[in-house]
């Protein structure tokens, strides 16, 4: 396969800024599309594969902030028994039945009663829809369960990777992909995240959901800044 | 994992090179493999709706509510004006309804417990619930030879008529062990089926017709505050209103009399008023000789058994007070009564609640407007109960379901034999909450092989089952709803989709035996498949249709209906007795084991080392273990109290505030104390009422001692809640 102008590191002895931008985007990509799976409960079927994405994390992700630092060292701690527990720790902090530690949905934040299906929710559904998408149960899942709101970036990802290698224009060119990453990032995960974040820290009984929160939390710590 | 967006762990190596070795992706034309999103179709449903719903819970107002739907989300909820009793409010539990539907703490998906007990929960998907379920319930039946052994115990949480369905969904599989009875009201359900053939009472509305009216052992304030508008109505026509009540409640504190009379001895005050009342020649003679049998044994009872100044001693209330009450209520046209609940979940309850029936009887108040003995009425429930009547599979051997007390349900579930029980199934109940004596129910839940439970939100019996499924609030599934007080007729409409994987029961039933006869043909008789719209139709008959002055049942939803001719109870006298009279003198009751007059009964005492009486009455925030868990209520109140009277509380040396317990010899709750006048001395009083984060429930001091009366109509006697007696200590 050819590999374009556009994606090469350097082009004519110049570096490629697009190839930062390239390379960047693809460590979001595969963040994004973990925690999609993630939190709509993939991944928990089998440990084993679980354990050793995570331990994919170290090969893609540096280490740039303290919270990457502890998170990614956390994952070499992993223990079987841990991976054994996790499911448990899991449905405590996300599903249930009791009360969430950890509620995985932008409204239970950001709304001003802490409950689902709030203007945040459809202001998420009005995002989805812009880019052509819808949730698959509208209605009954909330747009803004975080596993939903990861799939969708980990799409716009996609589509921006997609338009930079084919160094489209026009609609479906990757500004706009990332522009509508941007917003959607800054409008509907930085809102939030951060608390979501430290209450999985504070209330994980196993390290593997402990990991996962210190690592998101360092990855979105760094991509604030980024933004524009 | 998804092939198609996995990446070849080369392609991000630290450092450049292995980046430009390409992309392992696979060619740019693939498409990203959605799961949660897809593409969307045309712009949505945005538009603003407003649909038509109904209270469900286990209250008098069983209000007709509006929801307010934009995006298919609920905004707000409002109360119908259409209806004439609910007048377009809603009360503060009411209005928290969307709290309920969308808080992220709603149980979502079914889960299944790994430990019964142990807090380990996973998620299932309905299909894993349905087959374990089905499993387990062909296991019992092969090796018991009967579904005996499973037991259904459900009950208020959900009034509306489709919850029927759930014992028909047990009926489906064969007999079963049922809890039957009713914690509640049953001693005076008893006592007026004795005295009048059965519970009638007047259209609530017509309260404002009484010019005099009291409130025996009833916190309508509280408890039916729709209620209250017409109370207030009646106060401002010229209407004396007197709360009779242990506790100084915020319905007496809008009465014009309040009586605070000792717990438990109500039957006295209302036969020391009988004896002023017969003494004073202020009975009417003429509606008595027309249309009641054995009154001139109850006046003989009365002369001779009864005096003021027992009553005066019996009661703790003077003897002008007695006399002055008496000669209003006989004097004053006409004269209401309004009977509490509460009041009769004593060991004498029963029999209390008839010598009060007794009161208006011979004043001549009952079947009259503004009139009458008011407690409760079944007559607006005729429906079908269509989705109830469900035969056993063919094949079935055996002669019927296995009645236990729901009132005695624990220790019966560990004593059945021949079968044993060994799976429960609870729905509509929170028997781990509700029940007196949980030890003894935990106990009966760690017996059981399996547990399933249906309900919204985590709570006691939720955390000792193997299985919880998540159902429908009222909001998401059709159904019809009536009240056993007033009587208007509401449909129920479905406003939004269920949230997450919730189910209605009746869905479940139909699911469920498709995976029993999936597994095993012929094992469940539960249709497999409905429209639940269609079975709400199904519930509806010509009798339902000529009380409510209605064509079909589509009608409501243009709005609610409500019975014709429901306005006065027993007009005309015609009762409901083997006599056809209204019966002082009851055969009925004497087969039952008691007086056949409504003499008065022994209340329950303290002891020595019990000497304090705990009363146990409802809360406003919270129905049962509804509502209290839900964080906006808990933001108003997150705390119980025991409630002690200033002499009491200084006599233990119990300030305002400190931590108190209190304890009997089946077990002790710890919580602060509130000095207050408004209990009696001698009683303490604490709310029933759970929280969700606090190991609270006045149940641990609570036996299961029965009220006198309940068996007749409901099968089993009551409750006697408030005899609970107690000590406290600083703590």
């Amino acid at each position: 396969m050819t590999i374009r102008n556009n994606l090469r590191q350097t082009v004519a002895g110049v570096p490629n800024p697009k190839y930062d931008l390239f390379i960047h985007q693809q460590t979001l990509f595969k963040f994004w599309s973990f925690i999609g799976k993630y939190y709509q409960g993939e991944l928990l079927q089998n440990t084993d594969l679980l354990h050793t994405t995570l331990r994919e994390f170290t090969d893609f992700i540096k280490p740039r902030n303290p919270k990457l630092v502890e998170g990614l060292e956390l994952i070499s701690t992993i223990t079987n028994s841990e991976l054994q527990n996790v499911i448990f720790d899991y449905n405590q902090l996300f599903i249930g039945p009791d009360k969430l530690l950890a509620p995985p949905y932008e409204s239970a934040y950001c709304s001003p009663e802490g409950l689902l299906m709030q203007d945040e929710t459809l202001a998420v559904r009005s995002f989805y829809f812009k880019a052509g998408l819808e949730v698959s149960n509208k209605g009954q899942i909330p747009d803004d369960h975080l596993g939903l709101e990861a799939e969708f970036l980990a799409y716009l990802l996609w589509n921006q990777r997609i338009s930079l290698e084919e160094c489209t224009v026009g609609d479906n060119d990757a500004g706009t992909f990332q522009q509508m990453y941007s917003q959607f990032i800054n409008q509907h995960i930085i809102t939030w995240i951060f608390d979501h974040c430290n209450d999985v820290i504070k209330h994980s009984t196993t390290n593997v959901c402990r990991a996962i929160a210190l690592i998101m939390y360092g990855v979105l710590d760094l991509e604030k800044h980024c933004l524009v | 994992m998804d092939k198609k967006i996995s990446f070849n762990r080369r392609t991000f190596l630290k450092g450049a090179a292995a980046a430009s070795a390409g992309l392992a992706i696979g060619s740019s034309t693939s498409s990203f493999n959605l799961t949660g999103l897809k593409p969307a179709d045309a712009a949505g449903d945005n538009k603003a709706q407003v649909f038509r719903n109904a209270c469900p819970r286990n209250c008098y107002d069983t209000c007709a509510i509006l929801s307010h739907v934009e995006d298919g989300v609920i905004k707000r909820v409002s109360g119908d004006p259409g209806s004439t009793y609910t007048r377009g409010i809603l009360c503060a539990k009411g209005f928290s309804y969307t709290r309920r539907v969308y808080s992220p703490d709603r149980i979502k998906y079914p889960m299944r417990q790994k430990g019964r007990g142990s807090g380990n929960w996973q998620r299932i998907s309905w299909n894993e619930a349905y087959t374990e379920i089905a499993e387990n319930i062909l296991k019992i039946k092969k090796e018991y030879g009967s579904t005996l052994p499973i037991c259904l115990d459900k009950y208020s949480g959900n009034f509306d008529i489709m919850h029927y369905g759930i014992e028909g969904m047990m009926s489906s599989l064969g007999y079963t062990s049922r809890a039957t009875g009713t914690p509640c009201w049953p001693a005076g359900i008893d006592a007026q089926t004795f005295d009048m053939g059965t519970i009638i009472s007047n259209d609530p509305e017509d309260l404002v017709n009484s010019k005099y009216l009291i409130l025996w052992g009833v916190n309508p304030a509280w408890t039916s505050v729709h209620s209250m508008y017409f109370v207030k109505e009646a106060q401002e026509k010229g209407c004396k209103v007197v709360v009779i009540d242990p506790v100084l409640t915020q319905t007496a504190s809008k009465a014009d009399l309040y009586l605070q009379i000792k717990p438990s001895t109500d039957g006295a005050l209302a036969l020391g008023m009988a004896r002023y009342i017969l003494d004073n020649e202020l009975y009417d003679g003429n509606w008595l000789h027309n249309n009641a049998k054995g009154y001139e044994e109850f006046f003989g009872y009365v002369k001779n058994n009864i005096t003021l100044e027992w009553a005066a001693d019996k009661t703790g209330l003077p003897k002008a007070v007695i006399e002055q009450l008496a000669r209003e209520y006989a004097t004053t046209k006409p004269a209401n009564i309004w009977i509490g609940y509460g009041m009769q979940r004593h060991t004498n309850g029963g029999t209390n609640v008839r010598a009060i029936d007794a009161l208006a009887a011979i004043t001549g108040n009952i079947g009259k407007s503004g009139g009458g003995a008011q407690y409760a009425h079944l007559q607006t429930w005729g429906f079908n109960y269509h989705a109830m009547m469900q035969n056993p599979p063919e094949g079935t051997e055996g002669g019927g379901d296995r009645a236990i007390n729901m009132n005695n349900f624990a220790a019966e579930v560990l004593a059945a034999e021949d079968p044993p029980i060994k799976m429960l199934w609870l729905a509509c109940r929170n028997p781990m909450a509700q029940d007196p004596e949980t030890s003894v129910m935990r106990k009966a839940f760690e017996a059981m092989d399996f547990v399933v439970t249906v309900d919204q939100f985590m709570n006691a019996t939720v955390e000792m089952s193997d299985i919880v499924l998540p159902t429908t609030t009222l909001f998401e599934a059709p159904g019809v709803n009536v009240s056993y007080w007033h009587w208007w007729l509401y449909l129920n409409e479905q406003a939004i989709k269920p949230m997450h994987e919730a189910k209605n029961d009746i869905t479940i039933a139909m699911e469920l035996s498709a995976k029993l006869n999936e597994l095993k043909p012929g094992s469940c008789t539960f249709p497999t498949s409905g429209d639940l719209e269609e079975w709400v139709g199904k519930e509806f008959n010509d009798g339902i249709y000529q009380m409510f002055g209605i064509n079909h049942w589509t009608d409501l939803k243009k709005g609610p209906a409500k019975a014709k001719n429901s306005q006065v109870a027993w007009k005309g006298g015609k009762f409901q007795t083997p006599s056809d009279k209204y019966e002082f003198y009851s055969e009925e009751a004497e087969k039952f084991g008691h007086h056949p007059l409504p003499i008065y009964v022994e209340e329950l005492k303290t002891t020595d080392k019990y000497p304090l009486r705990c009363i146990s009455p409802h809360w406003k925030l919270n129905i049962h273990s509804q509502f209290q868990n839900l964080d906006w209520m808990e933001s108003i109140n997150n705390e119980p109290r025991l409630e002690i009277h200033p002499s009491v509380a200084k006599e233990y040396g119990i300030k305002d505030g400190d931590s108190v317990k209190m304890f009997n010899d089946l077990g002790y709750i710890i919580l602060p104390a509130k000095i207050t006048g408004t209990v009696p001395i001698d009683t303490v009083v604490t709310y029933e009422a759970w929280y969700k984060s606090k190991d609270f429930n006045v149940n641990y001091t609570v036996k299961a001692i029965p009220a006198d009366m309940g068996k007749k109509a409901t099968g089993m006697p009551g409750i006697a809640f408030h005899d609970n007696f107690v000590n406290i200590e600083k703590v």
